[in-house]
Protein backbone atom coordinates (compact mmCIF):
# COMPACT_ATOMS: atom_id res chain seq x y z
CA UNK A 1 0.00 0.00 0.00
CA UNK A 2 1.32 3.45 -0.85
CA UNK A 3 1.71 6.19 1.70
CA UNK A 4 -1.30 7.85 0.14
CA UNK A 5 -3.44 5.02 1.40
CA UNK A 6 -2.38 5.40 4.97
CA UNK A 7 -5.21 7.50 6.26
CA UNK A 8 -5.17 9.24 8.57
CA UNK A 9 -1.38 9.35 9.08
CA UNK A 10 -0.19 6.64 11.39
CA UNK A 11 0.33 7.92 14.88
CA UNK A 12 0.52 6.85 18.48
CA UNK A 13 -2.44 4.52 18.20
CA UNK A 14 -3.99 2.44 15.49
CA UNK A 15 -6.37 5.10 14.28
CA UNK A 16 -3.71 7.68 13.75
CA UNK A 17 -3.64 10.41 16.38
CA UNK A 18 -2.47 13.75 15.11
CA UNK A 19 1.10 14.38 16.14
CA UNK A 20 0.56 17.50 18.23
CA UNK A 21 -3.12 17.13 18.96
CA UNK A 22 -5.22 16.17 21.91
CA UNK A 23 -6.01 12.45 21.85
CA UNK A 24 -9.39 12.92 23.51
CA UNK A 25 -10.45 15.32 20.77
CA UNK A 26 -8.85 13.22 18.04
CA UNK A 27 -11.02 10.34 19.24
CA UNK A 28 -14.09 12.41 18.43
CA UNK A 29 -13.15 13.16 14.83
CA UNK A 30 -14.93 10.22 13.29
CA UNK A 31 -18.13 10.81 15.21
CA UNK A 32 -17.85 14.52 14.48
CA UNK A 33 -17.60 13.89 10.75
CA UNK A 34 -20.84 11.90 10.94
CA UNK A 35 -22.61 14.60 13.00
CA UNK A 36 -22.75 12.13 15.87
CA UNK A 37 -21.47 14.36 18.64
CA UNK A 38 -23.32 16.59 21.06
CA UNK A 39 -23.42 20.34 20.51
CA UNK A 40 -20.79 21.14 23.13
CA UNK A 41 -18.47 18.55 21.67
CA UNK A 42 -19.08 19.87 18.19
CA UNK A 43 -18.03 23.32 19.32
CA UNK A 44 -14.94 21.87 20.93
CA UNK A 45 -13.96 20.06 17.75
CA UNK A 46 -14.73 23.13 15.64
CA UNK A 47 -12.23 25.11 17.70
CA UNK A 48 -9.72 22.29 17.52
CA UNK A 49 -9.93 22.10 13.74
CA UNK A 50 -9.08 25.77 13.42
CA UNK A 51 -5.55 25.13 14.61
CA UNK A 52 -4.95 21.48 13.69
CA UNK A 53 -4.60 21.12 9.98
CA UNK A 54 -4.05 17.38 10.06
CA UNK A 55 -7.32 16.99 11.94
CA UNK A 56 -9.07 19.06 9.30
CA UNK A 57 -7.67 16.79 6.63
CA UNK A 58 -8.79 13.77 8.57
CA UNK A 59 -12.34 15.07 8.87
CA UNK A 60 -12.39 16.03 5.19
CA UNK A 61 -11.39 12.47 4.36
CA UNK A 62 -14.19 11.12 6.48
CA UNK A 63 -16.63 13.44 4.74
CA UNK A 64 -15.51 11.92 1.45
CA UNK A 65 -16.24 8.48 2.84
CA UNK A 66 -19.61 9.60 4.16
CA UNK A 67 -20.48 11.05 0.76
CA UNK A 68 -19.68 7.74 -0.88
CA UNK A 69 -21.82 5.94 1.66
CA UNK A 70 -24.68 8.26 0.89
CA UNK A 71 -24.23 7.73 -2.82
CA UNK A 72 -24.21 3.98 -2.45
CA UNK A 73 -27.59 3.58 -0.86
CA UNK A 74 -30.16 5.54 -2.77
CA UNK A 75 -30.89 4.53 -6.31
CA UNK A 76 -33.62 7.05 -6.87
CA UNK A 77 -31.54 9.97 -5.72
CA UNK A 78 -29.55 10.63 -8.85
CA UNK A 79 -32.09 12.84 -10.54
CA UNK A 80 -32.26 16.29 -9.05
CA UNK A 81 -35.90 17.32 -8.60
CA UNK A 82 -36.60 20.36 -10.75
CA UNK A 83 -39.29 21.51 -8.36
CA UNK A 84 -36.66 22.17 -5.71
CA UNK A 85 -34.56 24.16 -8.14
CA UNK A 86 -37.57 26.27 -8.94
CA UNK A 87 -37.90 27.08 -5.26
CA UNK A 88 -34.20 27.84 -4.92
CA UNK A 89 -34.36 30.10 -7.92
CA UNK A 90 -37.39 31.91 -6.55
CA UNK A 91 -35.67 32.36 -3.21
CA UNK A 92 -32.64 33.88 -4.91
CA UNK A 93 -34.89 36.26 -6.77
CA UNK A 94 -36.50 37.34 -3.54
CA UNK A 95 -33.26 38.14 -1.75
CA UNK A 96 -31.33 41.37 -2.13
CA UNK A 97 -27.69 40.98 -2.99
CA UNK A 98 -24.72 43.22 -2.60
CA UNK A 99 -24.20 45.91 -5.17
CA UNK A 100 -20.66 47.02 -5.65
CA UNK A 101 -18.58 49.18 -7.84
CA UNK A 102 -17.31 47.02 -10.65
CA UNK A 103 -15.54 49.70 -12.57
CA UNK A 104 -12.58 47.97 -14.14
CA UNK A 105 -9.20 49.01 -12.85
CA UNK A 106 -6.18 49.02 -15.07
CA UNK A 107 -4.26 46.37 -13.27
CA UNK A 108 -1.05 46.62 -15.22
CA UNK A 109 -0.84 50.23 -14.15
CA UNK A 110 -1.13 49.16 -10.57
CA UNK A 111 -0.61 52.40 -8.77
CA UNK A 112 -3.39 54.28 -10.45
CA UNK A 113 -6.68 52.49 -9.99
CA UNK A 114 -8.52 51.03 -7.04
CA UNK A 115 -9.27 47.36 -6.77
CA UNK A 116 -12.82 46.48 -5.99
CA UNK A 117 -14.46 43.45 -4.54
CA UNK A 118 -17.91 42.96 -3.17
CA UNK A 119 -18.97 44.14 0.19
CA UNK A 120 -21.53 41.90 1.83
CA UNK A 121 -22.32 44.81 4.09
CA UNK A 122 -23.88 46.77 1.27
CA UNK A 123 -27.36 45.27 1.15
CA UNK A 124 -28.77 47.05 -1.84
CA UNK A 125 -30.55 45.50 -4.75
CA UNK A 126 -29.09 45.24 -8.18
CA UNK A 127 -30.69 47.76 -10.45
CA UNK A 128 -32.07 46.41 -13.66
CA UNK A 129 -29.36 46.29 -16.25
CA UNK A 130 -26.55 46.85 -13.79
CA UNK A 131 -23.32 44.95 -14.26
CA UNK A 132 -22.93 41.70 -12.39
CA UNK A 133 -21.84 42.34 -8.85
CA UNK A 134 -18.70 40.70 -7.63
CA UNK A 135 -18.13 39.20 -4.26
CA UNK A 136 -15.32 37.49 -2.49
CA UNK A 137 -15.07 34.12 -4.16
CA UNK A 138 -15.78 30.67 -2.89
CA UNK A 139 -13.28 28.72 -0.91
CA UNK A 140 -10.48 31.18 -0.97
CA UNK A 141 -11.19 33.09 2.19
CA UNK A 142 -11.92 29.99 4.18
CA UNK A 143 -8.72 28.40 2.99
CA UNK A 144 -6.76 31.56 3.46
CA UNK A 145 -8.14 32.14 6.92
CA UNK A 146 -7.15 28.65 7.91
CA UNK A 147 -3.76 28.95 6.32
CA UNK A 148 -3.06 32.24 8.04
CA UNK A 149 -2.90 30.41 11.32
CA UNK A 150 -0.26 28.04 10.10
CA UNK A 151 1.29 29.77 7.15
CA UNK A 152 4.73 29.92 8.64
CA UNK A 153 4.76 26.22 9.19
CA UNK A 154 3.72 25.53 5.63
CA UNK A 155 6.55 27.60 4.27
CA UNK A 156 8.96 25.85 6.59
CA UNK A 157 7.90 22.48 5.32
CA UNK A 158 7.95 23.42 1.69
CA UNK A 159 11.43 24.87 1.87
CA UNK A 160 12.87 22.03 3.84
CA UNK A 161 12.00 23.07 7.33
CA UNK A 162 11.24 20.44 9.87
CA UNK A 163 7.90 21.67 11.03
CA UNK A 164 4.70 21.44 9.05
CA UNK A 165 1.07 21.64 10.00
CA UNK A 166 -0.16 21.04 6.50
CA UNK A 167 2.10 18.77 4.51
CA UNK A 168 -0.69 17.94 2.12
CA UNK A 169 -0.94 21.44 0.68
CA UNK A 170 2.82 21.91 0.73
CA UNK A 171 3.29 18.65 -1.13
CA UNK A 172 0.61 19.50 -3.65
CA UNK A 173 2.22 22.87 -4.24
CA UNK A 174 5.65 21.30 -4.67
CA UNK A 175 4.25 18.88 -7.22
CA UNK A 176 2.53 21.59 -9.21
CA UNK A 177 5.53 23.94 -9.15
CA UNK A 178 7.79 21.09 -10.29
CA UNK A 179 5.51 20.02 -13.12
CA UNK A 180 6.79 21.46 -16.38
CA UNK A 181 3.32 21.13 -17.85
CA UNK A 182 1.68 23.30 -15.22
CA UNK A 183 0.68 26.80 -16.21
CA UNK A 184 2.64 29.27 -14.19
CA UNK A 185 3.28 32.97 -13.83
CA UNK A 186 5.73 35.08 -11.87
CA UNK A 187 4.24 38.08 -10.12
CA UNK A 188 6.90 40.77 -10.11
CA UNK A 189 7.45 44.15 -8.55
CA UNK A 190 7.94 47.19 -10.72
CA UNK A 191 10.32 48.70 -8.22
CA UNK A 192 12.30 45.81 -6.76
CA UNK A 193 13.49 43.02 -9.03
CA UNK A 194 14.25 40.80 -6.06
CA UNK A 195 10.59 40.53 -5.15
CA UNK A 196 9.11 37.67 -7.16
CA UNK A 197 6.02 35.67 -6.29
CA UNK A 198 5.70 32.53 -8.40
CA UNK A 199 2.28 31.08 -8.94
CA UNK A 200 1.29 27.86 -10.66
CA UNK A 201 -2.00 26.26 -11.53
CA UNK A 202 -2.82 22.67 -10.75
CA UNK A 203 -5.74 20.51 -11.66
CA UNK A 204 -9.30 21.51 -10.90
CA UNK A 205 -8.57 25.24 -10.95
CA UNK A 206 -6.53 25.32 -7.78
CA UNK A 207 -3.69 27.79 -7.89
CA UNK A 208 -0.64 27.83 -5.66
CA UNK A 209 1.30 30.91 -4.74
CA UNK A 210 4.65 31.20 -3.01
CA UNK A 211 4.75 34.51 -1.20
CA UNK A 212 7.87 33.86 0.81
CA UNK A 213 9.85 36.61 -0.94
CA UNK A 214 7.36 39.34 -0.21
CA UNK A 215 8.89 42.07 1.98
CA UNK A 216 8.21 42.24 5.69
CA UNK A 217 5.26 44.41 6.60
CA UNK A 218 3.92 45.85 9.82
CA UNK A 219 1.93 43.90 12.36
CA UNK A 220 -1.22 45.73 11.39
CA UNK A 221 -0.83 44.98 7.68
CA UNK A 222 -1.58 42.01 5.46
CA UNK A 223 -1.00 40.98 1.89
CA UNK A 224 -4.07 40.35 -0.23
CA UNK A 225 -4.37 38.53 -3.55
CA UNK A 226 -6.66 39.79 -6.32
CA UNK A 227 -7.67 38.33 -9.64
CA UNK A 228 -8.70 40.25 -12.71
CA UNK A 229 -10.91 38.43 -15.17
CA UNK A 230 -11.33 38.77 -18.87
CA UNK A 231 -14.69 40.43 -18.34
CA UNK A 232 -13.00 43.06 -16.15
CA UNK A 233 -14.33 41.66 -12.91
CA UNK A 234 -11.91 42.11 -10.05
CA UNK A 235 -12.17 39.57 -7.28
CA UNK A 236 -10.37 39.17 -4.00
CA UNK A 237 -8.76 35.75 -4.14
CA UNK A 238 -7.74 35.74 -0.53
CA UNK A 239 -6.18 37.53 2.41
CA UNK A 240 -2.64 36.20 2.52
CA UNK A 241 -1.45 37.38 5.90
CA UNK A 242 1.86 39.02 6.77
CA UNK A 243 4.12 36.13 5.85
CA UNK A 244 2.26 34.28 3.12
CA UNK A 245 4.49 31.34 2.32
CA UNK A 246 2.55 28.83 0.25
CA UNK A 247 -1.09 29.67 -0.34
CA UNK A 248 -3.83 28.13 -2.40
CA UNK A 249 -6.46 29.99 -4.34
CA UNK A 250 -9.15 29.29 -6.87
CA UNK A 251 -8.12 30.12 -10.41
CA UNK A 252 -11.06 29.56 -12.68
CA UNK A 253 -11.57 30.24 -16.32
CA UNK A 254 -11.13 33.81 -17.40
CA UNK A 255 -8.54 34.78 -14.82
CA UNK A 256 -6.02 36.95 -16.64
CA UNK A 257 -4.02 38.87 -14.06
CA UNK A 258 -2.94 38.25 -10.49
CA UNK A 259 -2.14 41.12 -8.18
CA UNK A 260 -0.92 41.28 -4.60
CA UNK A 261 -1.56 44.41 -2.57
CA UNK A 262 -0.72 45.43 0.97
CA UNK A 263 -3.75 46.20 3.09
CA UNK A 264 -4.89 46.72 6.65
CA UNK A 265 -4.97 43.48 8.58
CA UNK A 266 -8.10 41.49 7.90
CA UNK A 267 -8.14 42.53 4.28
CA UNK A 268 -10.42 44.84 2.38
CA UNK A 269 -13.26 44.55 -0.07
CA UNK A 270 -12.05 47.44 -2.16
CA UNK A 271 -8.45 48.54 -2.41
CA UNK A 272 -7.05 51.95 -3.08
CA UNK A 273 -3.50 50.67 -2.96
CA UNK A 274 -1.22 49.87 -5.81
CA UNK A 275 0.18 46.46 -6.58
CA UNK A 276 3.14 45.13 -4.68
CA UNK A 277 3.57 42.52 -7.40
CA UNK A 278 1.58 41.77 -10.50
CA UNK A 279 1.65 39.06 -13.14
CA UNK A 280 -0.28 38.50 -16.33
CA UNK A 281 -1.32 34.92 -16.89
CA UNK B 1 -31.80 24.80 -16.59
CA UNK B 2 -28.54 23.46 -17.96
CA UNK B 3 -26.18 26.07 -19.31
CA UNK B 4 -23.91 24.58 -21.93
CA UNK B 5 -21.19 27.07 -21.04
CA UNK B 6 -20.74 25.20 -17.78
CA UNK B 7 -21.12 21.64 -18.97
CA UNK B 8 -17.39 21.00 -18.81
CA UNK B 9 -16.54 23.35 -15.97
CA UNK B 10 -15.04 21.93 -12.82
CA UNK B 11 -16.93 22.16 -9.58
CA UNK B 12 -14.41 24.65 -8.25
CA UNK B 13 -14.86 26.85 -11.29
CA UNK B 14 -18.59 26.75 -10.77
CA UNK B 15 -18.25 27.79 -7.16
CA UNK B 16 -16.09 30.67 -8.30
CA UNK B 17 -18.88 31.71 -10.62
CA UNK B 18 -21.37 31.41 -7.77
CA UNK B 19 -19.08 33.76 -5.88
CA UNK B 20 -19.78 36.21 -8.66
CA UNK B 21 -23.54 35.75 -8.40
CA UNK B 22 -23.84 33.56 -11.46
CA UNK B 23 -27.15 31.78 -11.06
CA UNK B 24 -26.51 29.45 -13.99
CA UNK B 25 -23.41 28.18 -12.24
CA UNK B 26 -25.50 27.30 -9.21
CA UNK B 27 -28.00 25.64 -11.52
CA UNK B 28 -25.25 23.46 -12.94
CA UNK B 29 -24.07 22.56 -9.43
CA UNK B 30 -27.62 21.66 -8.56
CA UNK B 31 -27.95 19.57 -11.69
CA UNK B 32 -24.81 17.65 -10.76
CA UNK B 33 -25.34 17.22 -7.04
CA UNK B 34 -28.97 18.00 -6.25
CA UNK B 35 -30.08 14.42 -6.63
CA UNK B 36 -27.67 12.89 -4.13
CA UNK B 37 -28.31 15.71 -1.68
CA UNK B 38 -32.05 15.24 -1.91
CA UNK B 39 -31.68 11.47 -1.68
CA UNK B 40 -29.68 11.70 1.51
CA UNK B 41 -32.06 14.22 3.03
CA UNK B 42 -35.03 12.06 2.22
CA UNK B 43 -33.43 8.99 3.67
CA UNK B 44 -32.54 10.74 6.90
CA UNK B 45 -35.53 13.00 7.32
CA UNK B 46 -37.95 10.34 6.17
CA UNK B 47 -40.28 13.00 4.89
CA UNK B 48 -40.46 14.32 1.34
CA UNK B 49 -41.38 17.87 2.24
CA UNK B 50 -38.70 18.11 4.89
CA UNK B 51 -36.14 16.69 2.48
CA UNK B 52 -37.04 19.35 -0.04
CA UNK B 53 -36.59 22.07 2.58
CA UNK B 54 -33.19 20.71 3.56
CA UNK B 55 -32.04 20.46 -0.05
CA UNK B 56 -33.13 24.00 -0.66
CA UNK B 57 -31.22 25.16 2.42
CA UNK B 58 -28.06 23.38 1.32
CA UNK B 59 -27.93 25.07 -2.06
CA UNK B 60 -29.00 28.46 -0.79
CA UNK B 61 -26.20 28.27 1.73
CA UNK B 62 -23.75 27.66 -1.08
CA UNK B 63 -25.24 30.63 -2.88
CA UNK B 64 -24.95 32.88 0.15
CA UNK B 65 -21.65 31.62 1.51
CA UNK B 66 -19.59 30.13 -1.32
CA UNK B 67 -16.42 30.99 0.56
CA UNK B 68 -17.23 28.23 3.05
CA UNK B 69 -16.31 25.64 0.44
CA UNK B 70 -12.60 24.90 0.50
CA UNK B 71 -11.55 23.09 -2.66
CA UNK B 72 -8.25 22.18 -1.10
CA UNK B 73 -9.91 19.89 1.36
CA UNK B 74 -12.36 17.85 -0.55
CA UNK B 75 -14.88 17.51 -3.29
CA UNK B 76 -17.88 19.79 -3.60
CA UNK B 77 -20.24 16.84 -3.43
CA UNK B 78 -18.72 15.76 -0.13
CA UNK B 79 -19.10 19.27 1.18
CA UNK B 80 -22.73 19.51 0.12
CA UNK B 81 -23.61 16.08 1.45
CA UNK B 82 -21.89 16.82 4.75
CA UNK B 83 -23.98 19.94 5.15
CA UNK B 84 -27.09 18.07 4.10
CA UNK B 85 -26.37 15.39 6.66
CA UNK B 86 -25.88 17.94 9.41
CA UNK B 87 -29.12 19.70 8.61
CA UNK B 88 -30.99 16.44 8.31
CA UNK B 89 -29.72 15.23 11.66
CA UNK B 90 -30.63 18.53 13.26
CA UNK B 91 -34.13 18.16 11.91
CA UNK B 92 -34.32 14.57 12.98
CA UNK B 93 -33.26 15.36 16.49
CA UNK B 94 -35.72 18.17 16.84
CA UNK B 95 -38.91 16.34 16.03
CA UNK B 96 -40.81 13.26 16.91
CA UNK B 97 -39.84 11.40 13.79
CA UNK B 98 -36.72 10.34 15.56
CA UNK B 99 -38.45 7.92 17.85
CA UNK B 100 -40.42 6.39 15.04
CA UNK B 101 -37.26 5.77 13.10
CA UNK B 102 -35.21 4.27 15.88
CA UNK B 103 -36.78 0.86 15.91
CA UNK B 104 -36.69 0.35 12.19
CA UNK B 105 -33.19 1.73 11.84
CA UNK B 106 -31.91 -0.51 14.55
CA UNK B 107 -33.58 -3.55 13.06
CA UNK B 108 -32.23 -2.75 9.65
CA UNK B 109 -28.67 -2.28 10.74
CA UNK B 110 -28.35 -4.65 13.63
CA UNK B 111 -30.58 -7.56 12.67
CA UNK B 112 -30.76 -7.62 8.93
CA UNK B 113 -27.14 -6.63 8.94
CA UNK B 114 -26.63 -5.27 5.50
CA UNK B 115 -30.01 -4.21 4.35
CA UNK B 116 -28.50 -1.39 2.32
CA UNK B 117 -27.81 -3.87 -0.44
CA UNK B 118 -31.25 -3.71 -1.99
CA UNK B 119 -30.85 0.02 -2.48
CA UNK B 120 -27.45 0.01 -4.03
CA UNK B 121 -27.35 1.51 -7.48
CA UNK B 122 -25.93 -0.40 -10.36
CA UNK B 123 -22.68 1.47 -10.36
CA UNK B 124 -19.18 0.20 -9.87
CA UNK B 125 -18.48 2.86 -7.29
CA UNK B 126 -21.50 2.00 -5.24
CA UNK B 127 -20.62 -1.65 -5.48
CA UNK B 128 -17.13 -1.04 -4.21
CA UNK B 129 -18.38 1.13 -1.38
CA UNK B 130 -20.87 -1.52 -0.41
CA UNK B 131 -18.20 -4.17 -0.48
CA UNK B 132 -15.87 -2.11 1.66
CA UNK B 133 -18.61 -1.40 4.16
CA UNK B 134 -19.53 -5.06 4.33
CA UNK B 135 -15.95 -6.00 5.02
CA UNK B 136 -15.84 -3.91 8.16
CA UNK B 137 -16.21 -5.67 11.46
CA UNK B 138 -19.80 -5.86 12.68
CA UNK B 139 -19.14 -3.42 15.48
CA UNK B 140 -17.62 -0.79 13.24
CA UNK B 141 -20.27 -1.13 10.55
CA UNK B 142 -23.15 -0.96 12.98
CA UNK B 143 -21.72 2.06 14.73
CA UNK B 144 -21.20 3.92 11.45
CA UNK B 145 -24.62 3.03 10.08
CA UNK B 146 -26.46 3.98 13.24
CA UNK B 147 -24.59 7.27 13.44
CA UNK B 148 -24.69 8.23 9.79
CA UNK B 149 -27.94 6.79 8.51
CA UNK B 150 -29.75 6.71 11.84
CA UNK B 151 -28.73 10.21 12.87
CA UNK B 152 -27.72 9.04 16.34
CA UNK B 153 -25.01 10.55 18.48
CA UNK B 154 -22.22 8.20 19.48
CA UNK B 155 -23.64 8.19 23.01
CA UNK B 156 -26.98 7.00 21.69
CA UNK B 157 -25.25 4.40 19.57
CA UNK B 158 -23.45 3.16 22.67
CA UNK B 159 -26.78 2.79 24.42
CA UNK B 160 -28.38 0.99 21.49
CA UNK B 161 -25.49 -1.42 21.14
CA UNK B 162 -24.92 -1.72 24.91
CA UNK B 163 -21.25 -0.89 24.69
CA UNK B 164 -19.09 1.83 26.19
CA UNK B 165 -19.16 5.29 24.63
CA UNK B 166 -15.42 5.22 24.13
CA UNK B 167 -15.76 1.97 22.26
CA UNK B 168 -18.24 3.53 19.85
CA UNK B 169 -16.02 6.55 19.25
CA UNK B 170 -13.12 4.27 18.47
CA UNK B 171 -15.20 2.00 16.25
CA UNK B 172 -16.53 4.90 14.21
CA UNK B 173 -13.12 6.44 13.70
CA UNK B 174 -11.36 3.16 13.02
CA UNK B 175 -14.12 2.05 10.67
CA UNK B 176 -14.01 5.29 8.71
CA UNK B 177 -10.25 5.05 8.51
CA UNK B 178 -10.50 1.51 7.21
CA UNK B 179 -13.15 2.46 4.68
CA UNK B 180 -11.12 5.40 3.50
CA UNK B 181 -7.97 3.36 3.06
CA UNK B 182 -9.85 0.64 1.24
CA UNK B 183 -11.63 3.05 -1.11
CA UNK B 184 -8.42 4.92 -1.85
CA UNK B 185 -6.61 1.70 -2.67
CA UNK B 186 -9.52 0.71 -4.93
CA UNK B 187 -9.28 4.04 -6.70
CA UNK B 188 -12.78 5.04 -5.68
CA UNK B 189 -11.58 8.24 -4.03
CA UNK B 190 -8.30 10.13 -3.97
Amino acid sequence: MSDKNVFPPEGPNDVGDTADGQPEVDDLLGAYALDAVDIDERDEVDDYLLIHSSARDEVAGYHDVAALLAMSVSQESFEAPTSIWDRISAEIDARPVAQVDTSPPTMLSPASEPLTSPAGSLPTSIPQGAPNPVRIPGGVLAAAAALMVIGGFIAGQFFGGSDSSDPTIAERAATVFADADSRSVDLVSETDASVVVPAAFGADDVGYLDGSLLPDIGDDRTYQLWGVYDDDDVVSLGVLGQDPGIKTFLADEGLTVLVVTEESIGGVTSSENGAVVVGEI
Amino acid sequence: MTDLRFADASDSALVMRVGRYDREALAEIYRRHGGPVFGLARRLAGDHARAEEITQEVFLRLWNEPEKFDPGRGALRSYLLAHCHGRSVDALRSDGARRRREESDHRRTAEAGYDLEREVVDMATAERVRKSLAELGDGEREAIELAYFGGHTYREVAEILSVAEGTVKSRIRAGLKRLRSDLVSEGVTA
